[in-house]
């Protein structure tokens, strides 16, 4: 075999990876009239029904006045949907390039590369959506909320590490896509989404061992004004999540062809 | 084995293969759980066994071949017998259990139809998204963008969405972007037995032009047109080599004789 020179490589992946990603985000939209908007439908319906579900006291919310339960909720839903997609996203683009992974050689790794692509453009997308609303609402606390662009990333990271490490079972046994189904909705409830951090109680330490927690509220905390106290929390979880990410790529490497030449 | 000797020997060869061996499983679950197994030991840094186990079997067992620079080598056998496992291995698609490939330079071609192309997609976007795939930048497409759709035949339909193509204008598009792109080893499975007569002859006088630059290794079952542009040919039965032969109509003769004769049990 030649030996190509690191940076020719490099081209190629970077060049396929955009052709890819190019490819999904045109074909995704182009059968629909709402097209982008799909992206975030799902969660001002689902955070509709939490501010429905709160005016009839069913959530208790202690929040001020000049800070809206739904600004707080849409905010919480948005990062949580932008988590979820880091994991689904490349099941979705596993399973989609199957059959071409079973006839063409490229760099898998590319699939991967587009399928981050594809949830920085979801997450962009979604993110534009919060800031009509927050212009809207006239939410501005100081420069430092753009910091939620660190936890935010925390939050992607840890979606993308814990997908790499499902993938090869998500892809051979068909119980793990439902189980995985049970999980996120689950996931969701036990994460301070809709809710604020339970100060005591059983849910209190159930969302405290959920690596979603920290992050998820630190971006929430920075957005909304307040005072983030999970910091370190998700200084951890972001450790943690790098290095799982990292041996995750090498177990995509040596499983992708492995996994798909089986099913 | 010295690096001297090969090179003064065989330097004009592009692909040798030694003792290419590939193991499959008949039982999907058995096959699920050595695959994770596999896995789980190449994590590890251990190596994986070559032995058989159960209800696996070789779907291509010690083949060893040298295909030189202006060759057009046919792959004959019945069904089962491991040719398009031999091509996707020569692809890069599949991983070989055993033995050794040495390729000098690209080999790419089609091992089935249509792949790689969206159906949502314009055949325009499909040409560049497949041409990537099979890894040309954009630049190296541009160049022979309108070539591909010159042999291709389909100036006017490049706009539509390729799921309102019929089957053959799927196999002249995929195959206009393999001919064009010139990989080294061009791998032909079957292909020319979709076109209509036309395009099966222009498909065959492109694979004669390949040879002035690389070489080409096809798949077919039709004697007559492997007589026609082989010019050596590979006998494989049941996963093992029978032989290369470089009279095309020794080999067919074998073929027919030896082995469809034998085997219809």
């Amino acid at each position: 075999m030649h030996q190509k020179p690191m940076s020719e490589k490099l081209r190629r992946f970077v060049d396929l990876t955009w052709r890819l990603f190019a490819r999904n985000i045109r074909a995704a939209h182009r059968k629909s009239f709402l097209g982008l908007f799909w992206l975030v439908i799902p969660s001002i319906i689902n955070a509709a029904v939490w501010v429905l579900l709160k005016s009839n006291g069913v959530i208790q919310f202690e929040g001020s006045d000049n800070m809206p339960y739904v600004v707080f909720t849409l905010t919480g839903i948005l990062f949580w949907h932008n988590f979820r997609d880091a994991m689904e996203i490349p099941f979705k683009m596993m399973e989609k390039y199957q059959e071409i992974i079973k006839n063409l050689s490229f760099d898998h790794l590319s699939i991967m590369g587009a399928s981050v692509l594809e949830v920085l453009f979801n997450s962009g997308i979604r993110i534009v959506l919060l800031i009509m609303v927050f212009v809207f609402y006239g939410i501005w606390s100081g420069p430092q909320m753009l910091l939620f662009i660190l936890p935010a990333g925390i939050l992607l990271l840890l979606g993308f590490a814990l997908s790499m490490w499902i993938m090869p079972f998500y892809l051979m046994y068909r119980d793990v896509p439902r189980l995985f189904g049970f999980a996120t909705q689950f996931g969701f409830l036990f994460t301070p989404i809709v809710y604020e951090v339970p100060q005591d109680g059983s849910l209190k330490w159930l969302t405290m061992i959920n690596p979603v927690t920290a992050p998820l509220v630190t971006v929430r905390d920075l957005l909304l004004g307040g005072e983030p106290d999970l910091v370190l929390q998700s200084f951890v979880v972001f450790l943690v999540a790098l290095i799982l990410f990292l041996v995750g790529v090498r177990i995509f490497r040596i499983t992708c062809l492995r996994v798909v030449e089986r099913i | 084995m010295s690096f001297s000797d090969t090179d003064t020997r065989d330097s004009e060869f592009i692909l040798r293969t030694n003792g290419l061996s590939k193991k499959l499983c008949k039982n999907l679950k058995l096959s699920l759980r050595y695959g994770l197994s596999d896995i789980g030991k190449k994590l590890l840094g251990g190596k994986v066994s070559d032995e058989l186990r159960p209800k696996e079997f070789w779907a291509l067992q010690d083949v060893s071949f040298d295909l030189r620079k202006g060759e057009c080598m046919a792959i004959l056998g019945r069904n089962g017998a491991g040719k398009s496992t031999l091509l996707r291995l020569i692809a890069g698609i599949l991983q070989a259990d055993h033995g050794e490939i040495d390729l000098r330079g690209t080999a790419k071609g089609i091992v089935s139809l249509g792949v790689g192309f969206d159906p949502f997609l314009t055949a325009r976007e499909n040409v560049f998204v497949n041409a990537a795939l099979l890894g040309f930048t954009t630049r190296e497409i541009d160049r022979v963008y309108n070539d591909i759709v010159r042999f291709a035949e389909l100036s006017e339909f490049m706009d539509t969405p390729v799921r309102y193509f019929s089957s053959g204008m799927h196999v002249r598009l995929g195959y206009a972007i393999v001919a064009q792109l010139r990989p080294d080893v061009l791998l032909v499975d079957e292909v020319l037995a979709v076109g209509d007569e036309g395009f099966k002859k222009k498909c065959l006088g492109r694979i004669r032009q390949h040879t002035d630059y690389g070489a080409v290794m096809f798949v077919s079952h039709e004697m007559d047109l492997i007589r026609e542009v082989a010019t050596s040919c590979l006998l494989l039965h049941k996963g093992k080599s029978i032989g290369v032969y470089d009279d095309v109509d020794e080999g067919i003769r074998v073929f027919e004789e030896d082995i469809m004769e034998v085997s219809p049990s």
